[in-house]
């Protein structure tokens, strides 16, 4: 951290000894021409330095949107922020200047994406793109930006980093074209990393190379790392605490071994469910029926009502089941009404 | 990449041949009676057509004809147009004026479309957006007889801000109204094509990576976007040198600019066949070069184009 000074400079205000990142009952939705849809209805969490947040949900649950929300890049219009918070060491980053809310990207907080092949510039060597941003936010010259890009991807483990500067995304392998992205994240030493399923568009081994050098990243930086994705598996490897999320609602947040162990919210004990096991090799798969519901048209009471084993009818009227307090020590909530005789089961 | 270009270099020959050939045949069959079209009203004797005859071989048949023609062009003689004077003394005059022409009105076009479409296409459906639309489409449905003249008298006559016409050693300050009449013909198509090509983009998900890097809105898409729209605009650019060529026949005709577009006019009035296939000739090689050109540059603006 060479320049803290500069970046003090840019946002007056911020606390170090507040929490990290604070997502409070962030609500976004898209206004198109078939109507609004909310794709995050109330998201809360809460991630400090060091610590892995796993953002777990199926398809079009608003993961990637609440994660495109705190990074500032959703595509507006459509997408709107419409009420809550994202404080970042004490500051609303919704209450920003787009000038400073541009210097909090990549400087502080970063973001690495699905698929790298698209994700980075077909026309740019990786040398440019990474240089750029030393050149742009540091005020290095190119000679010194590229200095600083060999060395980064010397530090994601590329091999021959001096000559592959200047090749271009297509020329790199799946693997390395996403290591490519995690040096692109971490150039400006952001304090929290947001991962949006970072190893889907790879092969499994692959997959566990990238999240074991992320893992080592993760712990050298002392970074926050909010990893959104839909594997079950990966989150049980890395994750300290899951927010599960459903229809743009974190319907329950624990920390990962008790979310494992003893689910409290009936979606969250289904998904666990789904998951196949070698012990029940031959046996039918268990699945949750239905589909989630359109965002459009969010069932009234608890939008997971209609696919519920434990439905009533309290769940079917609003208000929406709040996020009661499953447990204080450790820090676990559940949007059920029944969470106790689901995590009693 | 030598070996493509090697290839395109010799399919360009046989172009060549292909193309003086249809053309000569194109005139000879359109040729009523050369000498006097050469002579106009004027009556001519028995004995200077008997000579004017034998000097352009006009009675050994279409083959001999073309035979004599192609056998001048590979020794680097064009012949002589049927006004007495060497083809290519009139092509070195020609050529220069109106190359100038065309490269002012690729560049104006070019800057135009390219910054207005771009323009367009970040504040889609604005007023900007909707009034270039009207614009262009107003100057697509125009045809160049119709804007050539008209902005002659306008900008030329009646307001006096440019000069109505120019000369062989015409200054840039001539060419410049010739130069944004031909420029109209093509402005509309390419700005249409930026626009959509950068609203595409737009949308990429490297877009996306370009804004979470902290990079301004300014940088995001006059580096990132813009050059991965470029592709499908140069492509039009290469392939509009056609109507420009075209454009000018009009152009230079109207502003009276002794260029190409003005020879092959008057030759093709008067029936001056090798004077025609010989502009035409150079004019089909002009377009195919440009075109190998534009075909390399794809492999200048985007790395994932190679040429085997």
């Amino acid at each position: 951290m060479t320049d803290i000074k500069a970046q003090m400079d840019v946002l007056p205000g911020v606390d170090p000894r507040a929490p990290l990142l604070e997502v409070k009952d962030l609500h976004v939705e898209f206004r198109t021409n078939y109507g609004v849809a909310k794709a995050v209805n109330g998201a809360n969490f809460l991630l400090s330095p060091g610590e892995t947040l796993a953002i777990l949900g199926e398809s079009g649950c608003g993961k990637s949107v609440t994660a495109q929300a705190i990074m500032g890049i959703l595509d507006t219009p459509p997408g709107y922020v419409t009420k809550g918070q994202i404080n970042y060491r004490g500051v609303d980053l919704l209450k920003l200047s787009e000038e400073k809310r541009r210097k909090v990207r990549a400087n502080r907080i970063a973001m690495i994406f699905q698929d790298a092949l698209s994700a980075l510039n077909p026309v740019y060597t990786v040398g440019f793109q990474l240089g750029e941003l030393f050149r742009k936010h540091r005020g290095m010259s190119r000679a010194e930006a590229k200095r600083r890009s060999i060395d980064l991807l010397d530090q994601v483990k590329i091999p021959g980093a001096k000559t592959r500067v200047d090749d271009y995304p297509h020329q790199f392998s799946g693997g390395m074209r996403q290591r490519v992205m995690i040096a692109m994240a971490l150039a400006l030493d952001p304090e929290v990393l947001i991962a949006d399923e970072p190893t889907t568009a790879l092969d499994v081994t692959v997959q566990a190379q990238i999240m074991g050098l992320l893992a080592d990243l993760q712990r050298q930086r002392n970074m926050g790392l909010i990893l959104i994705t839909h594997d079950m598996g990966v989150v049980a490897d890395v994750a300290d605490r899951i927010s599960v999320m459903y229809a743009g609602k974190v319907v329950e947040e624990a920390p990962v071994y008790d979310i494992y162990a003893r689910p409290a919210h009936p979606y969250t004990k289904a998904l666990l469910e789904s998951i196949p096991r070698l012990d029940m090799k031959g046996q039918q798969l268990s699945v949750i029926r239905g589909l989630p519901p359109a965002l459009t048209d969010v069932p009234r009471g608890c939008a997971f009502n209609p696919r519920c084993a434990y439905a009533r009818d309290a769940c079917r009227q609003d208000p929406a089941p709040p996020p009661y307090q499953v447990s204080v020590q450790p820090h676990r909530t559940a949007r059920c009404h029944f969470f106790r005789e689901v995590i009693g089961e | 990449m030598f070996r493509y270009i090697v290839r395109r270099l010799l399919q360009m020959v046989l172009t060549f041949f292909g193309a003086t050939f249809l053309v000569y045949a194109l005139i000879f069959a359109n040729q009523n009676d050369p000498i006097q079209a050469l002579a106009g009203e004027r009556p001519i004797t028995e004995s200077q057509r008997l000579a004017l005859t034998q000097r352009y071989h006009l009675d050994e048949g279409f083959f001999m004809q073309y035979w004599y023609y192609i056998k001048g062009l590979l020794t680097g003689d064009f012949g002589t147009s049927l006004t007495g004077r060497k083809i290519g003394d009139m092509m070195v005059d020609a050529w220069p004026v109106t190359a100038r022409l065309a490269l002012i009105a690729i560049v104006i076009a070019a800057v135009f479309s390219v910054t207005f479409g771009v323009y367009s296409a970040i504040r889609r459906g604005g007023l900007f957006d909707n009034l270039s639309l009207v614009v262009t489409l107003v100057l697509l449905a125009m045809p160049i007889v119709v804007i050539a003249p008209l902005f002659q008298l306008i900008f030329g006559i009646q307001l006096g801000w440019f000069p109505p016409t120019a000369t062989r050693d015409a200054t840039f300050w001539q060419l410049l109204l010739p130069a944004i009449v031909l420029a109209c013909i093509v402005i509309a198509p390419e700005m249409r094509v930026t626009r959509t090509s950068v609203v595409e983009n737009l949308r990429a998900d490297y877009v996306r990576t370009a804004r979470a890097k902290g990079l301004t809105r300014m940088r995001v898409i006059w580096v990132h976007v813009l050059r991965n729209s470029l592709i499908p605009v140069i492509t039009l650019i290469g392939v509009d040198l056609g109507s420009l060529l075209a454009g000018a026949i009009v152009t230079e005709h109207v502003f009276n600019i002794p260029g190409v577009g003005f020879n092959l006019a008057r030759a093709i009035n008067t029936e001056d066949g090798p004077l025609v296939v010989g502009f035409v000739s150079i004019l089909v090689i002009l377009f195919l070069f440009i075109n190998l050109l534009v075909d390399l540059l794809y492999a200048a603006l985007d790395p994932r184009i190679r040429y085997e």
